[in-house]
């Protein structure tokens, strides 16, 4: 075990690498800068007022010293300053992580247990109303992009219930009442998606195992058909299911940017869309990495517990 | 010299508003702007107003207390109020924090109140000399002494503050524009030509004083020491702004709400929930919303909210004349005529846009009226003629079995890419050939900056003086749109510049028409679609909260909670 979470370990800081340096590529491939951003109001903008800003703020030097000044900072843990933000990018992440965290563990914590039920009722009732339901919304949550259902709940609710979230922040430890209406719409926008993706995948993985000789083997015993199901069938079914849900933090980010900007939720994914709408390199770079690095240990967290699910992925690790 | 509050007060009242307020009203304002509101005028007519701002026109007696809640939509890179990247949602933001010599009535769109200063007079056309209210204080206490109005008005007027601030430094620097203290509540301000408009340009926020001590710290970023009526407490990025009352100001008891609040929603639904179910107050006609968005919230909130429409803007396409096909003036006149601005009046603002160069309603008799407008080319209907002149111009630039080919841009906002799609629709039926694309904001600035682009569209809000605005419009509107022909150089940028400096308003007003009429009539590199109508939401028990000019935004000096 030791060994697999050595090798996990080493191969996810080598992703982390590759992840900086495709990053930092690919944002000083894309045309425009931060200089063109910032002088976006200018009723007319000249080269030298480009060049001043891109001065100003190290753009004019080549791509290599960037670069080098860019690996010496994060070498030092030192993630730069924002040009939007004009504060230390460490200081934006710890200040808005929270948010973004909140947001994606309420979705998460929604969206497994609501998932694997769901999947494995379906699959234990297939071809009933109930599987019919299942599937369906699965399809629906799959389908509906989530700023198109961010929209719908906030004319839905506006229209029907003359409602509407708080649109002010409160933190979950000085105002838990106005923070759970401010969170409750986006976390199940946010979670419909893995929800359906995991009931998907349940269902098949659950379909698969129950036609096992040993689930056969342990109905034939006599044993009560919860624990076949729970104990037999759901633990041998369940390792695709984790491996899904570690891709689902990765994606869940994506998500998180449009929920919170639907709901001006000021968490890390606004930041990174006024980063990506603004040029703002160090802030979009800094953001990726985070995330980049929460995911790897999430993975190696889950990869860890499929290890104790299945001993098959414990020993071929050996 | 000109008087901007007849200006202002004969053309700017918008319908619902002029309802509203009725007959009495109106007349009262018309006579105040004949009698008494002259402050760009001479000695004689120097302002005396008290020192309790304007003239109440909100019904009941304000009530003090509550907090003011506002939304804005997108951050601006620096809350320097000097640098023109402040622009639009910043003047806003920080217009509410620092005070300036004079100020844009809240009564009366573009009418030039006082701020500061409690009079000022113009002994001659080069030198108005302000003076100032006692007593005026910092938010941290300290007294705002006309010598700090002066060192503002240098940095303003120094190379980099030109530089950084176009529209005011940069005009200042233009008109040789110098200031003087004689005394602590004394401003003298000298330029080297006339410059009727001076004390609308000194009303815009980006004109607007700082403590000296914090721009020399350049601390302006963090710190936010003015003498306007509201002390920022609180500023998160990308989360809102959170002022309280300052306890100084020199308008004895305003503001009467103890706390503002602005909070940055970005996207229109959830403004429009916000507005609706009343968890803001107020919100503004920037970015600009259409009328179905605007019913969206009256349907919901009913009588909850009041609605006043707003002057927003006008409208207009440009093309980079740098390269083909609209380095043809065959072609630019072929496409002005082609667009046809009832169907894109219709289809792409609801109805909101009144078809013209500059907007009636901004700029009173500057304003070519609607008769006028309406015999056009380009403006007119039906659109056979012009469609047919559009032929023979497009044959005889050598376009006759294929129409030209070019790229029309649009930065990703919704009206301009509704606008786009309409004009290209448009065009298409003329015989061109665009490829529309609509882009991100910044990559669009990118790709007009260097000139990757034909065809662009662009919204921005009027200038203090008609004529700038018409410079703004059609002389500095975009790069590469610089036409360089010698009979349009004389007849649009010369003749405005020589415009800018009249002091005789017939004389001007004429020059401004004789402009809009030669612009739509030839091969200009701007084609004006006209202007759009902004709105702006109030919440019922939000009291003296007015529709402000873009440039000076809403400031909240007389506004109150009836709650």
């Amino acid at each position: 075990m030791a060994r697999l979470v050595l090798r996990r370990f080493l191969s996810s800081i080598v992703a982390l690498v590759l992840l900086a340096v495709v990053v930092f590529s690919l944002l000083r491939a894309s045309p425009g800068s931060f200089a063109y951003a910032a002088l976006a109001s200018e009723p007319r903008i000249t080269e030298e007022m480009v060049k001043n800003l891109e001065r100003q703020y190290g753009l004019d030097q080549p791509i290599v010293v960037q670069l080098g000044r860019f690996a010496r900072e994060l070498s030092s843990g030192d993630l730069g300053n924002s040009f939007y933000f004009r504060s230390p990018v460490s200081e934006i992440i710890a200040a808005r992580m929270r948010i973004t965290i909140e947001l994606m563990t309420g979705a998460l914590l929604l969206a497994i247990p609501a998932g694997i039920l769901l999947g494995v009722i379906s699959a234990t009732r297939r071809n009933s109303l109930i599987d019919y339901a299942a599937r369906g919304m699965a399809i629906t949550g799959i389908c509906t992009p989530q700023f198109v259902l961010g929209i719908i709940v906030l004319f839905v609710l506006l229209r029907f219930f003359n409602y509407s979230p708080p649109f002010s922040y409160a933190s979950l430890f000085e105002d838990p009442w106005t923070n759970l209406q401010q969170f409750l719409w986006p976390v199940i926008i946010l979670a419909l998606g893995p929800t359906a993706a995991i009931s998907r995948l349940t269902r098949s993985q659950m379909l698969e195992v129950l036609r096992e000789d040993y689930v056969r083997t342990a109905t034939a015993k006599g044993l009560p058909p919860r624990v076949v199901i729970l104990r037999h069938a759901l633990r041998n079914a369940l390792p695709p299911v984790v491996a899904l849900i570690a891709s689902t933090v990765g994606t869940l980010i994506g998500g998180a940017v449009v929920v919170e900007r639907l709901f001006s939720l000021p968490g890390m994914g606004m930041a990174l869309i006024s980063g990506v709408a603004y040029y703002d390199y160090p802030l979009v770079q800094g953001i990726v990495l985070f995330v980049g690095l929460g995911f790897v240990v999430v993975s190696l967290a889950l990869d860890i517990f499929v290890g104790w699910l299945d001993p098959r992925i414990r020993d071929a690790a050996r | 010299m000109e008087n901007y509050s007849e200006r202002s007060a004969a053309s700017y009242w918008s319908r619902r508003r002029l309802l509203k307020t009725g007959a009495l009203g109106t007349v009262g304002l018309g006579a105040a702007a004949l009698i008494g509101c002259s402050n760009s005028g001479t000695s004689s007519n120097a302002t005396k107003a008290p020192a309790t701002g304007g003239s109440p026109v909100a019904a009941g007696q304000p009530k003090k207390g509550g907090t003011i809640r506002a939304v804005y939509n997108y951050d601006v890179p620096t809350l320097d109020i000097h640098n023109s990247a402040t622009a639009g949602q910043g003047v806003t933001i920080m217009g509410s924090v620092y005070a300036g010599l004079t100020r844009f009535s809240w009564e009366v769109p573009w009418k030039v109140d006082i701020d500061l200063a409690q009079s000022w007079t113009t002994p001659d056309p080069l030198q108005w000399v302000f003076k100032l209210h006692n007593g005026i204080k910092y938010h941290d206490g300290s007294d705002l002494k006309a010598e700090d109005i002066v060192y503002n008005l240098k940095r303003l007027t120094s190379p980099d503050g030109a530089k950084a601030s176009p529209a005011i430094g940069g005009q200042f620097a233009k008109i040789g524009l110098t200031a003087e203290a004689p005394d602590a509540t004394t401003v003298v301000i000298k330029t080297k030509v006339p410059a009727p408009y001076l004390a609308a340009t000194l009303a815009r926020s980006g004109a607007r004083f700082m403590k000296p001590d914090v721009i020399e710290r350049k601390a302006f970023d963090k710190e936010f020491i003015g003498a306007g009526p509201w002390k920022l407490d609180r500023h998160e990025r990308g989360t809102g702004f959170f002022y309280s009352r300052n306890p100084n100001f020199y308008l004895t008891g305003k503001p009467y709400a103890d706390k503002l609040e602005r909070r940055l929603i970005t996207d229109v639904p959830p403004e429009l929930s916000a507005m609706a179910t009343l968890q803001v107050h107020t919100i503004g006609s920037f970015p600009a919303l259409l009328p179905s968005q605007i019913a969206t919230v009256t349907k919901q909130a009913g009588d909850k909210v009041v609605v006043s429409e707003i002057a927003n803007g006008t409208s207009r396409m440009f093309v980079n004349v740098d390269r083909a096909p609209f380095n043809d003036k065959r072609v630019r006149l072929a496409a002005h005529l082609a667009m046809d601005r009832p169907d894109i009046v219709k289809r792409s603002y609801e109805g909101a846009l009144t078809p013209g160069v500059l907007d009636p309603r901004d700029s009173g008799d500057y304003a070519l009226t609607k008769d006028e407008v309406a015999a056009l080319p380009g403006f007119r209907t039906p659109k056979d003629q012009d469609l047919a002149e559009v032929k023979k111009l497009l044959a005889a630039a050598g376009f006759t079995s294929e129409g030209p080919k070019f790229t029309l841009i649009a930065r990703r906002t919704s009206l301009y890419v509704e606008a786009c799609t309409v004009v290209a629709d448009n065009l298409t039926k003329a015989g061109f050939k665009p490829e529309f694309t609509a882009v991100e904001s910044s990559l669009g600035v990118t790709r007009q900056i260097q000139g990757e682009y034909d065809m662009g569209t662009v919204l921005p809000a009027a200038d203090e003086d008609p004529i700038l605005s018409l410079l703004n419009l059609l002389a500095n509107g975009a790069n590469h749109t610089g036409v360089k022909d010698a009979d349009y150089v004389k007849n649009v940028p010369e003749k405005l510049q020589a415009a800018l400096i009249m002091t005789n308003k017939a004389e001007r007003i004429q020059a401004a028409k004789d402009v809009q009429k030669y612009v739509s009539t030839t091969d200009s590199s701007v084609m004006s679609l006209g202007g759009y109508t902004g709105f702006v939401v109030n919440a019922k028990v939000l009291k003296g909260n007015y529709p402000a000019p873009t440039t000076s935004g809403e400031a909240f000096y007389d506004a109150w909670l009836d709650a």
